[in-house]
This record gives structure tokens, sequence and C-alpha cells, in this order.
């Protein structure tokens, strides 16, 4: 609370670190050449390796890596690898390489946190019942007798309310047992798999869309120095609303 | 009249204030309108937030990232790019929605993602084949490029991922008591397999 308090009334500056000049990093790249790349690479395909190879091995009967959560420990230990790697590489100290992700972290700023909090604030919409009201409203406006407007309705619905939640997650149990349950697949016999499938696609479409997806949408503008904190959002509304209007047709004509 | 909480998420968002301070209130109001107490809310904000943690995992790579472009990272990935005749922005940006795709079509949704990739190399490879074709770059287009490039990586995750993996099973998990799961018919075995798939991934 005190974090959102000092964020949220602009008392953050970003500090300044001895950053490298751009004719510093362009001797240094012409040293390393595309060495550069490996560590940076070594992240995702380590990552996928060990998910991959670690599933099964144990140590003394307990699991080396948690079942439960393996791509986030295996990203975790190749990011220390690739640390390894990298530091070697550029004969750099540890001390650099916390100064540096200090300065990218800063130039993040107050959005790092902001997944995690519009994850709880999902949380509580949950809680105080707010899909079922929207689930409710939407019952009450939508004609139920013709097929392509309650297939309309479901995929707008999924849409709209994952852009509301930040999680297409959060919103498919509350739409599909609110509208596509009684209506598309009681109603008119819809194939519960393909609707399903398709349902969350359009729910797909509304994350595209939304700021409360922030760690799709606003932390990459932070990372990419965007001045604009919607630039990501405006890039993908075009892609979400073709590909909505294509999902609606898609469930109308397919999913019997 | 939980409404009004959503409502006031949504005029904070759209009155660009900072967007944190939005989210609080609005989750401070929608808890209140639901009768619930101050200490109630407070737990509700404190519990989630920490079981939602693994969102900040991508706070792990930045060390990596960080001392790699100190060196040059993202001035190499522009170099190489200008190298090769016929790169385009429009290509290399079609090339990774590919592979990111294609990757996460199979399961591998931790290959790519913002911090590893896009801004170390996706982005800057994008700026350095239109700086090769049409010199430099106004800041309006530099900008659209990287959104673009932020933008590809997360159309490729989203509609990868869900061709293989079977969508059905893994939406449901940790819902198996709704009553949807009654016309979900053969999500059995996928639905267990789910609930540890959902466990691992970030949602969305």
């Amino acid at each position: 609370m005190v974090l959102v308090v000092l964020a949220g009334f602009g008392g953050l500056r970003t500090g300044s670190y001895g950053e490298a000049t751009p004719e510093q990093r362009g001797a240094a790249r012409q040293r390393y050449g595309s060495w550069l790349l490996l560590p940076a690479v070594l992240i995702p395909v380590l990552t996928v390796i060990f998910s991959e190879t670690m599933k099964g091995v144990t140590v003394a009967s307990k699991a080396l890596f948690d079942p439960k959560n393996i791509t986030l420990v295996s990203l975790g230990v190749a990011a220390v690898i690739a640390l390894i790697v990298a530091l070697g590489l550029t004969r750099s100290t540890p001390a650099t390489s916390v100064r540096e992700s200090r300065r990218l972290l800063e130039a993040i700023g107050w959005a790092a946190v902001l997944p995690q909090m519009l994850a709880t604030l999902g949380t509580i919409f949950t809680a105080a019942g707010v899909g079922t009201v929207i689930a409710h409203g939407a019952q009450a406006i939508i004609p139920t007798h013709s097929l392509f407007w309650v297939v309309f309705a479901y995929c707008i619905g999924m849409a709209l309310f994952t852009m509301i939640m930040g999680n297409a997650f959060a919103a498919f149990p509350v739409m599909t047992a609110g509208i596509a349950l009684p209506f598309l697949i009681h109603g008119f016999g819809l194939n519960p798999n393909r609707l399903a499938a398709i349902g969350m696609f359009a729910g797909y479409c509304g994350t595209l869309m939304t700021p409360m997806a922030a760690n799709f949408n606003i932390v990459p503008a932070a990372l990419l120095d965007l001045p604009n904190k919607y630039g990501v959002i405006k890039a993908q509304v075009p892609t979400a609303i073709i590909l909505l209007a294509v999902n609606i047709v898609l469930m109308y004509l397919f999913a019997r | 009249m939980v409404l009004i909480g959503v409502a006031v998420v949504i005029l904070g968002f759209l009155l660009r204030i900072n967007p944190l301070l939005t989210v609080t209130v609005g989750g401070l109001v929608t808890g209140l309108l639901a009768h619930e107490s101050l200490s109630t809310i407070l737990t509700q904000f404190g519990t989630a937030f920490t079981t939602n943690r693994y969102m900040s995992i991508f706070i792990l790579t930045l060390p990596v990232i960080g001392i790699l472009e100190r060196h040059g990272l993202r001035e190499q990935a522009e170099h190489l790019v200008k190298r090769i005749r016929g790169a385009t922005t429009g290509r290399i940006l079609n090339i990774y929605l590919l592979i990111r795709e294609v990757a996460a079509a199979l399961g591998l949704t931790s290959f790519g993602g913002h911090p590893q990739m896009v801004r170390p190399l996706v982005a800057p490879m994008a700026e350095g084949a239109a700086e090769a074709r049409f010199g430099e770059l106004t800041e309006d287009v530099r900008q659209t490029i990287r959104a673009h490039s932020a933008a590809v990586d997360n159309i490729g995750l989203f509609f990868g991922e869900d061709i293989l993996s079977g969508v059905c099973g893994h939406a449901f998990a940790g819902q198996s008591h709704s009553p949807a799961v009654d016309g979900c018919p053969g999500l059995g075995a996928r639905g267990a397999g789910g609930i540890r798939g959902v466990a691992h991934r970030q949602l969305r």
C-alpha cells in the first residue's frame, strides 16, 4: 500500500548509474561480436531443455525441481547459468550486473509491480461477484432464439469481461456457465469442445486490448522505452478486432 | 453495485491516472461495496499479491540482459540484421511471429518473452532492418516498430499455445465443480493435466 501511494503520486524518479556511452557500447560490440547473443539465447533454450528433461529427476526421493512450477524453476536456473556465462564472457563483476539490472528495473518503474497488483484486483472482483452480475445482465438482453446473436453475445462478452479481468481464464468459467452452457450447449446443441476453444480465443482478443493484462501490454511498453504506455495495445487492437470477428463467424459456422 | 468498482478502474485508465493507484482504489471500492471489512480486503490484497509472485519472474532475467546490453547486445543485433540483404521489418516480425507461434504450439511457451527476446533482440533487429532500408528513422516510426515487436510476441504466444494443448482442459482447471464442466465431455484426464498445466502458465 505504501508502494502504491509513493508511485501513485509521482514520488519515483530514475536514479543514475554511470550507464555505458554509445561509443563504449560500440567498441565493446566490436570486441565481442556475435558472442554477445549467446547468453541471451541461452536463457530460452536452457529453460526449454530443463523443463523437458528435469521432470522426473529426483534426489533422495524428492523432486529436484518442484514439479508444479517446473517452468519457473527452469527459467530461474537458466537465468543464473546465462548470467555466469555473460559475466565470464564480458569479464564484468557481479556488481556491474546488479547495477545494470537496477537500471533496467527502474526503466520499467512502477509498472514492474502492476501485474501482481492487477491479479489481486481480479481476485477481489471474483470474490465480490462481479462476474455473475455481468453474466446475468447479458442473459437479460440477448435474444436467445437466434443462434447468431447468442454466439455474438458470448464472444463479445468473453472479450469484454476478459478486458475487465485482465485474463481470459477468469472470464471463461463465468461467461461459459452464464451464457454458453444454458443457451448454446443445451439450447442449440453446439459441440462443447469447439465452443470452449473458440470461446477462449475470443477471450484472448480481449487480452490484447486491455491495460489490465499488464504483464503482456504495459510492462513491455516500459521495457521498450515507449513514451506511450498504451503503445503496445494500440498496435494490437486491429489484430484483436479482426480475430474476434473471425472467431464469431467460426463459432457460428463450425461449432455444431 | 459491485460494478461501480469496475467503473472506477475503467475511468482511471481512461483518464490516464497512474494505473497502480487506479487498481488499488478499484479493489478497495469493490470490496467495500460487497460489504467486506477493511481488514478482509487488505488480507485479500496480501494473499493474492503473494500467490501471484510468479508474474514478476521476468526480473530474474534482467541481470543477464542488463550486462549484455552494456556491452552492446542491441547494437550487435542491429548490426547483424543490416548485413542481411532482403531483411525488412515486416519479414523479421513475421518470422519471429511464426517461430513464437510454432514453439508455443509445441508447448515451449518459455521460448521468447519481452525481457529475454523482444527488448534485446527482436526490436533492435526490426529497427535495424528499417534503418538499413530508409536511413534514420523518425521517433514516431521507431516507436511503432517497437510496439509491433512487442505485439507479435503476445499474438504468437496466445494463439499458438492452444493449438496443441486443447483449451477445454486447462480452461476448466481449478473449476472442476463448476456446472460448466458437465457440458464438456472428454475432459477427464485432460482436465487433470490441465490443472498441472495452469499452475505454471501465466494467466491471461
